[in-house]
């Protein structure tokens, strides 16, 4: 995206004086980018794990991160979680008695061409076994790359019609799963949550009304037009819509909105944690009466040290959460030893990826036949440090939540509600998984 | 309605403010030189970063903003003195500057990346504190970028006005063989240029650090409207590059308020071109014939 933003003025500033452009000068500017390009890639697709096997090759798992970009916080979280998981699998012995290494390419800002060209340069390039997300924010044709070339792809981009593609066509589409319940799961979800708090106790909405603040992008449009389908029959009811442009840095003028609306709970979907961060700052300065629920950005480490005590009080909930009992809390010490910062809720997302491909791989008896390892990872109900999947509960290969599809948290994913109590995420919400209750934000105490 | 209106009309000043000290730079170097230099974005992300690095070594702020403006000024004029001297000399020296500055700034921004890692910083504010009238709360800090932007750029204007070096700037920007025939020292003028700008850029960076959070990228996030406003400014003008900032930034705001936030970049760009149309030259930019 930076990028893009850069060349259309360059390229227009260029104008008057084209003719005097030359070759030489030419590549003397590309090479300069280029050796900032060439330094970025240093070290990314490096080869994590053991470099050579004791039986048979090797197994590679793949991947696109955003390494660089405006989600390289992610990228770094995600890698972490394959690094992880590679270090403990090889130190087992490895996959079926096979070493593995990954391959990461920079998925950089997410640009299609950039996803679509890293995928193919994975799938024959690289000669990937599997590859893991992570997600990509505008899916769908790399999961046609993947398919094309019969690989096995473990993702969370968390999107509804990466889960119709498949269901499209599940002979074509058997080795794809989204090992995380779709976004829309967040709109729908999201009324029963707040009656949930509500019937606490703690809280008393006055009207129940809720104001979403929603993005400009897939994720984001899906998961605010998800709650609009339900909301009429949750007993809710909307008090503001508006969109914002991905990334805001300015709160101001949606700040007076939501202050003249003044709803019961306000919904924010922009997930970057600088926004989101500075959002609640903003929001900080002049508070209303109304509950704070954030999208995404809580999740990682960097939101609670940017926004500081203004965080404190959010609630805020994801479909893949680092569940805080005793398998969860230690990854997370792991996580913290092995890197010295608190762990990130995207490494888990990994960490269990590469780990569901290594189960189903153990159990179709090796890598090489990858529908058999398909048809194992199906078959089976995983329990990683994001808490259980199941792929049967539909042709789309894409876990459900609990409570909010299925009642048996042995096979449902907990769509996790977090609050932030005094710097710290604590899992309050749903039971039997929560390990904390709801605390009516300090703000709305005054 | 009142009160959300003074509260949008604050934050477009806010808003104003961010893009005015982005853009200062790069007016000031198109004055002078007729390039752009697309570093300016990395320089101001190097400015926060200043300010990260003075903030946990426990300096006051005000060191902060001397040693951005020392360091970070330094550092352009070396910019100057090092690639960009060497491709001026150049016929085709407009392009060749704007490739060399796009590839240096790339570079800066990836090394920033690698001894900085990826993760949003942030610093204390500089001015702790806030006032309410007509139930509208106005944080110190803001109030203080806003005056401090708005100081900046009127003492740039009177520099360039006013002093020998912004009369040479001027010469040098209208005819630089003509400039150096009458005794005018170009490339002293042009480290000059180069210099003050960058420093411009890191105090820029340091003021933006106290309102967001620095990351290898917040200079490229930026540099677009930054370009906007200084064409729509007028290229090269102090005064213009001020009025744009604060009515790209007071669009923005009202059309939020009044539109919804999508409305604000589609209604931003057709004022802008309806100001082109009307001014090619921007709003307070000077007819081409002038440059000789």
């Amino acid at each position: 995206m930076t990028s893009e933003r850069m060349s259309q003025p360059a390229s227009d500033m260029t104008q008057p004086a084209r003719q005097g452009l030359t070759r030489a000068t030419f590549m003397k500017g590309i090479f300069a980018g280029g050796v900032g390009t060439a330094l970025a890639s240093c070290g990314f697709g490096s080869n994590q794990g053991a470099a050579t096997g004791k039986a048979g090759r090797e197994i590679v798992i793949g991947a696109s991160l955003p390494m660089t970009g405006t989600a390289s916080a992610d990228g770094l979280g995600l890698s972490r979680g394959i690094e992880m998981a590679i270090e403990e699998l090889n130190a087992a012995g490895g996959i079926a008695g096979r070493k593995v290494r990954s391959e990461i390419l920079d998925a950089k800002d997410f640009a299609p061409d950039t996803m679509v060209n890293n995928f193919k340069r994975l799938v024959t390039e690289k000669n990937v076994d599997v590859i893991v997300g992570g997600y990509q924010r505008t899916s769908g044709p790399e999961i046609d790359v993947v398919a094309n070339a019969g690989v096995l792809y473990y993702h969370t981009n968390t999107h509804e019609t990466d889960a119709k593609q498949v269901r499209s066509d599940p002979n074509r589409y058997w080795g794809i799963f989204q090992h995380c319940p779709t976004e829309v799961w967040y709109g729908r979800d999201l009324p029963g949550f707040l009656t949930r708090i509500e019937e606490t106790g703690v809280w008393k909405p006055r009207d129940h009304t809720l104001a979403v603040i929603k993005g400009n992008d897939q994720y984001t449009t899906g998961i605010s037009a998800a709650l609009q389908e339900v909301i009429e029959k949750s007993g809710w009811k909307l008090a503001l819509v508006e969109q914002v442009t991905i990334p805001t840095t300015e709160w101001g003028p949606v700040l007076a909105k939501l202050r003249a609306a003044n709803p019961d709970a306000i919904w924010v979907t922009d997930y970057l944690a600088p926004d989101e961060a500075n959002f609640m700052k903003q929001f900080a300065q002049q508070p209303i009466q109304s509950l704070v629920h954030l999208q995404y950005g809580p999740s990682n480490p960097q939101f609670r040290q940017l926004a500081g005590t203004a965080g404190d009080g959010v609630t805020w909930a994801t479909t893949i959460p680092l569940l805080q009992d005793d398998i969860g809390n230690a990854f997370a010490q792991k996580f913290q030893k092995k890197y010295n910062e608190t762990v990130s809720g995207t490494a888990a997302t990994t960490y269990d990826a590469v780990n569901i491909y290594a189960k189903s791989v153990e159990s179709a008896g090796g890598p090489d036949d990858r529908k058999k390892i398909a048809a194992a990872t199906k078959s089976m109900t995983f329990r990683g440090v994001c808490g259980s999947r199941y792929f049967g509960f539909d042709p789309d290969q894409t876990a459900r939540p609990y409570p909010g599809y299925t009642k048996d948290s042995a096979k449902g994913m907990p769509l996790g509600y977090y609050q932030i109590q005094n710097g710290k995420s604590v899992l309050v919400d749903p039971s039997p998984f929560s390990v904390a209750k709801f605390q009516l934000p300090a703000w709305m105490k005054a | 309605m009142t009160k959300e209106l003074v509260a949008a009309l604050f934050s477009g000043l806010v808003l104003g403010s961010l893009y005015a000290l982005m853009s200062m730079g790069l007016a000031l170097v198109w004055g002078g030189l007729r390039v752009l230099n697309l570093t300016q974005g990395t320089l101001y992300m190097l400015g926060a970063y200043a300010a990260v690095l003075a903030g946990r070594s426990g300096l006051s702020p005000v060191i902060g903003v001397l040693l951005a403006f020392v360091i970070i000024g330094v550092l352009g004029s070396l910019l100057y003195v090092g690639p960009v001297r060497r491709v001026s000399a150049r016929p085709d020296h407009e392009n060749a500057v704007l490739l060399l500055t796009f590839g240096l700034a790339t570079l800066g921004e990836y090394a920033a990346l690698v001894a900085f890692g990826p993760q949003p910083q942030s610093v204390q504010t500089l001015v702790h504190g806030q006032f309410t009238v007509v139930g509208v709360a106005f944080p110190w800090n803001s109030i203080m970028m806003i005056i401090a932007t708005i100081m900046l750029l009127t003492l740039l204007g009177v520099v360039m006005k006013w002093t020998r070096f912004g009369l040479a700037s001027r010469a040098l920007a209208q005819q630089a063989d003509g400039a150096q025939l009458v005794g005018i020292n170009r490339h002293r003028t042009s480290m000059l240029i180069f210099g003050i700008s960058s420093g411009l850029a890191g105090v820029g960076g340091v003021l933006l650090s106290s309102y967001y959070f620095v990351t290898p990228y917040i200079g490229q996030n930026y540099l677009l409207l930054a370009l906007i406003v200084t064409i729509l400014g007028g290229l090269g003008s102090m005064s213009g590059t001020l009025y744009a900032a604060f009515l790209v930034g007071l669009i923005q705001a009202i059309s939020s308020l009044y539109l919804g936030t999508r409305w604000s970049l589609p209604l931003l760009f057709a004022v802008i071109i309806g100001v082109l149309i009307v001014r090619p030259t921007g709003i307070a930019g000077r007819v081409a014939q002038e440059r000789l």
